[in-house]
């Protein structure tokens, strides 16, 4: 006889030793194989931008020298287009009218436009 | 003195935040993925290859860790599927010849009984040929293989059965 005379469990339980010997034999693991740093940053670059976004919108919200419409601009207090603070209650605008005409001529001598003293 | 080694599924789930888990897993279980992934790949470049592919997989794995199973039954699954995916891929392309064995083995009959075995699982079924890799080769019990198979342990004595049947004619030949 020259097959393998053995039972065949013997034989397959020889065969699965040998089986288990058997080893990888590649390559170790690539050391970006953890966490590659293009996935751990991906999560930044939204982030940072809707925070410039929050501070852009919280900046508007409570931007005290807002652009405001031609129509609705508040003029400044002491000029001559100041408007008066409506009393509480009060419907109505009321406008000072300017001290007098600003001439152009101001433009050219400033000092034809001085408020006169005393 | 040392601390226990960490638990698997632990070491699974801290791969993204710390390097030295996915060597540890890769350490101890890269020669079993290696064995899974040749069983049905037949070739030991693929099968290296397939093992690093499965260990990439890991340290991208994100999702909860259930500790479901064994560890090892999970990883036979793992790598499983992405072996038929391969498998597939191959069957697709030229089949390159890889690298083979050079080692003299230690048990020359055993060899040529498992070469026997390794040449006889591409025609079995699916289910017989991961039967006969897990219970026999790999020596895991009824239920192990079972889990793994996701599969009743009655089913896998059927299997199991049916796969002898056809190793015992290849052998007997």
């Amino acid at each position: 006889m020259t097959g393998n005379e053995q039972p065949l469990d013997a034989r397959l339980a020889a065969a699965g030793e040998a089986w288990r010997t058997r080893r990888y034999t590649g390559a170790a693991l690539p050391r970006s194989s953890v966490a590659p740093p293009i996935r751990r940053w991906t999560w930044a670059l939204p982030a940072a931008g809707a925070a410039a976004l929050l501070v852009l919108v919280a900046g508007g919200l409570f931007d005290r020298d807002p652009v405001w419409p031609d129509s609705l601009r508040p003029v400044v207090r002491g000029s001559p287009y100041d408007v008066a603070r409506p009393e509480r209650g009060d419907v109505t605008l009321t406008v000072a009218m300017p001290t007098r005409p600003v001439r152009r001529s101001c433009f050219a001598d400033p000092s034809a436009c001085e408020q006169p003293t005393g | 003195m040392s601390s226990p080694p960490a638990d698997d599924w632990d070491l699974l789930a801290s791969v993204r935040r710390d390097p030295t888990a996915l060597d540890a897993l890769f350490r101890r279980h890269r020669d079993t993925v290696f064995r899974f992934a040749y069983a049905r790949l037949q070739n030991e470049d693929d099968a290296n290859d397939l093992t690093q592919e499965v260990f990439l997989r890991l340290g991208r794995y994100r999702r909860p860790v259930f500790r479901r199973a064994r560890f090892s039954t999970w990883l036979y699954r793992v790598t499983a599927n992405l072996a038929a995916d391969e498998w597939r891929r191959r069957q697709r392309e030229t089949p390159v010849a890889g690298g083979e064995e050079a080692e003299a083995p230690a048990n020359p009959a055993a060899a040529k009984d498992l070469d026997q075995v390794l040449a006889l699982l591409p025609e079995l079924p699916e289910r017989q040929r991961e039967t006969l890799v897990l219970r026999i080769l790999e020596g895991w019990s009824v239920a192990e293989t079972a889990a793994a198979m996701g599969v009743s342990n009655g089913s896998v004595k059927t299997h199991l059965h049916r796969a002898l049947e056809s190793v015992r004619r290849q052998l007997e030949d």
